[in-house]
């Protein structure tokens, strides 16, 4: 369970104005959830992601974890949850461009130092599932944007993560690819896995089961006819 | 191998141009710092060499021409002062002596040494008892018959270097009506040596007396007698010379040393001050040029640690790359500044008036594997400042302001 108690999130924007990317927002992720957030540019659904999966410090607030305050974490323990239960699929190319599909979706073993032979017949595995079994051996400049999206997708879930945070994983993407990235969220979703979804459009934020609608750093309570709103 | 190294080896691979900039900085870096530290060494080789030389702890002359003693080697001026040969034999005597060396000055003499025209101070020396220019020839496994001589480096003018590479060369020089094989050069030590000519002992004795050659040195007579001796013992010796009552003035050979670091001092600072800087520059070369590399790749740092790469992991990935481009770099950089400087040794040390002795390949080596940890080593502590830079922010922010 993840629990974000009054987070504020403010950078200054000169010595005199401070601007808050979030200003005391408050939310909880049960384990098994789908939660989508959903809101306009600029109203801090991408900061709020990357400070549940300890990405970026709150300037307030506290983090719990699984009844813990992750504020307090060091640099390692907080990599060695994201390392271990989280995956993370930004809209942005995220690739690492002089690797390989395979060894991009190998690397969070790499570097974590748990990379063991076996692992290749996971990744041979999660490759499939997302259909780029033919691209293992491509590099990133040789996908498509589609094909890149599934790549981290698949990156994401090679430590098996309890979480999935992505953030608009379906950004600039064609209708096709936006339903096949969505529909392997959901599959991952029925099969126990907790899933973060930042999304500005509001037909992929009917997939989840919960939805939290931001709107300039806060919570908007004004009500919503297409889904549960906090 | 370490899975963090074969990923480090890949970015360096697959980012070719990338690490050609990081490597090419070491290469540079590497050169000079080779080619700077190659001439120190080599001077303080030279220097070396002159303190076994020039300083055989002790110089034995004739009574009163003790101020003298260095004239020839220091100045290259032959004067006729002598002494009975049977002082070598006493001054060998005493158990605190390893090694004595006679020499006879003969006289400076008109004639073309290896096509050139010039004066020529000749010496005379005994190969059996010298300790002190086999320190200094260019080839030191040759041995030398009656009529060989050893030249000076710039006795032979031009041709020098014709004989300094060419094992085989054939050069004649007419001494005294008598033609003498070149069978050596000496390195150049900065002093008179270099335009004296050394023969046999033997062979100047055979020829004295004529009076058609020009060469008349009294019989059983030398000029100065080179000593060496237990480590420490040069003052005491010194005194055991002077109580025997050989009429003989005895000089320690640390003045002609202090006159040899007094000329070379000038250059061997203004040698380590370049290597300083050379140092301080190619520090700054490296963190300017890995400074705008980590900027570049800030984004994907931040997408490594979201993955969960602890900062740790992370600098010993960035680290590691820097290393193996630094490590490639400054290899190439060292063997280019070896294969340089051994390549055109000859012109060097034609152009270069200083007093060097190259160092063989078996320290050449040395100097480049110290040159290349130096320089590897400046580029990961190079590299260290704006890795830790970035790798201070947190990761999401790096993934942010690496979209701009």
């Amino acid at each position: 369970m993840i629990r974000l108690q009054d987070i504020t999130k403010s950078y200054s924007v000169n010595k005199q104005e401070t601007r808050h990317a979030l200003d005391r927002v408050s939310v909880t992720v049960e384990s098994g959830d789908f939660l989508a957030i959903v809101g306009p540019s600029g109203s801090g659904k991408s900061t709020l992601l990357a400070i549940a999966g300890l990405l970026d410090a709150p300037t307030e607030g506290t983090v719990w974890i699984e009844g813990q305050d992750a504020s307090r974490w060091s640099d390692s323990k907080r990599a060695e949850y994201r390392a271990q239960q989280c995956g993370f699929v930004f809209q942005f190319p995220s690739l690492i461009p002089t690797l390989n599909v395979m060894e991009n979706v190998l690397l969070p073993k790499t570097m974590i130092g748990t990379f063991r032979p076996e692992d290749r017949r996971q990744a041979e595995q999660i490759l499939e599932e997302v259909g780029l079994t033919a691209h293992r051996n491509s590099f990133p400049s040789q996908l498509s944007g589609g094909e890149q999206r599934r790549a981290a997708l698949a990156r994401a879930l090679i430590q098996d993560p309890k979480i999935l945070l992505a953030d608009e994983p379906t950004g600039a993407l064609d209708d096709r690819n936006a339903e096949l990235i969505m529909g392997l969220l959901k599959g991952w979703n029925q099969r126990g896995k907790t899933i973060l979804l930042v999304t500005h459009d509001r037909r992929l934020a009917k997939a989840g089961n919960r939805i939290l609608r931001l709107m300039d750093g806060r919570t908007d309570e004004s009500g919503e006819d297409d889904g549960h709103v906090f | 191998m370490n899975s963090l190294w074969i990923v480090a080896w890949r970015n360096i691979k697959r980012k070719s141009s990338r690490s050609a900039w990081l490597a090419g900085s070491a290469a540079i870096a590497a050169l000079l710092l080779f080619v700077s530290y190659f001439f120190v060494f080599s001077m303080e080789r030279s220097l070396k060499a002159g303190s076994q030389r020039l300083g055989a702890d002790l110089l034995v002359v004739p009574k009163g021409v003790g101020d003298h003693a260095g004239d020839m080697i220091i100045a290259g001026k032959v004067s006729a002062f002598y002494m009975p040969e049977t002082v070598v034999d006493r001054i060998e005597q005493i158990p605190e002596v390893e090694q004595v060396a006679p020499q006879l000055y003969l006289k400076t003499v008109s004639t073309v040494c290896c096509g050139t025209e010039g004066d020529f101070p000749v010496v005379a020396f005994d190969p059996q008892r010298d300790f002190t220019l086999k320190n200094w020839v260019a080839e030191t496994s040759r041995t030398y018959d009656k009529y060989d001589v050893v030249i000076g480096s710039n006795a032979g003018g031009g041709n020098y270097l014709y004989h300094y590479d060419d094992a085989y060369s054939v050069q004649w020089v007419t001494l005294f009506g008598k033609e003498f094989l070149i069978r050596n050069v000496l390195f150049p030590t900065g002093m008179g040596t270099d335009d004296t000519i050394f023969m046999r002992l033997d062979a100047a004795r055979e020829l004295s007396g004529s009076k058609d050659l020009g060469l008349d040195i009294p019989k059983n007579q030398i000029s100065v007698v080179l000593v060496k001796t237990q480590p420490g013992m040069d003052e005491f010796v010194k005194r055991e010379i002077e109580r025997m009552n050989l009429n003989v003035d005895v000089a320690k050979g640390s003045g002609l040393q202090e006159v040899v670091n007094h000329q070379i001092r000038p250059i061997k600072l203004f040698s380590y001050l370049m290597i300083t800087v050379m140092i301080v520059m190619s520090g700054f070369q490296v963190m300017t040029i890995f400074s705008a590399l980590v900027n570049e790749r800030r984004k994907e740092i931040g997408m490594l640690r979201a993955m969960g790469a602890a900062r740790v992991t992370a600098y010993r990935l960035l680290l590691a790359e820097a290393m193996l481009s630094g490590m490639i770099g400054s290899s190439f950089g060292a063997l280019a500044g070896a294969a340089l400087l051994y390549d055109n040794r000859a012109l060097i040390l034609k152009f270069i008036t200083l007093p060097l002795v190259f160092p063989d390949w078996t320290s050449g080596l040395g100097i480049g594997l110290a040159v290349m940890l130096a320089v590897t080593g400046i580029s990961v502590l190079a590299a260290f400042i704006p890795v830790n830079r970035i790798l201070r922010e947190q990761p999401y922010q790096s993934m942010r302001e690496g979209e701009v």
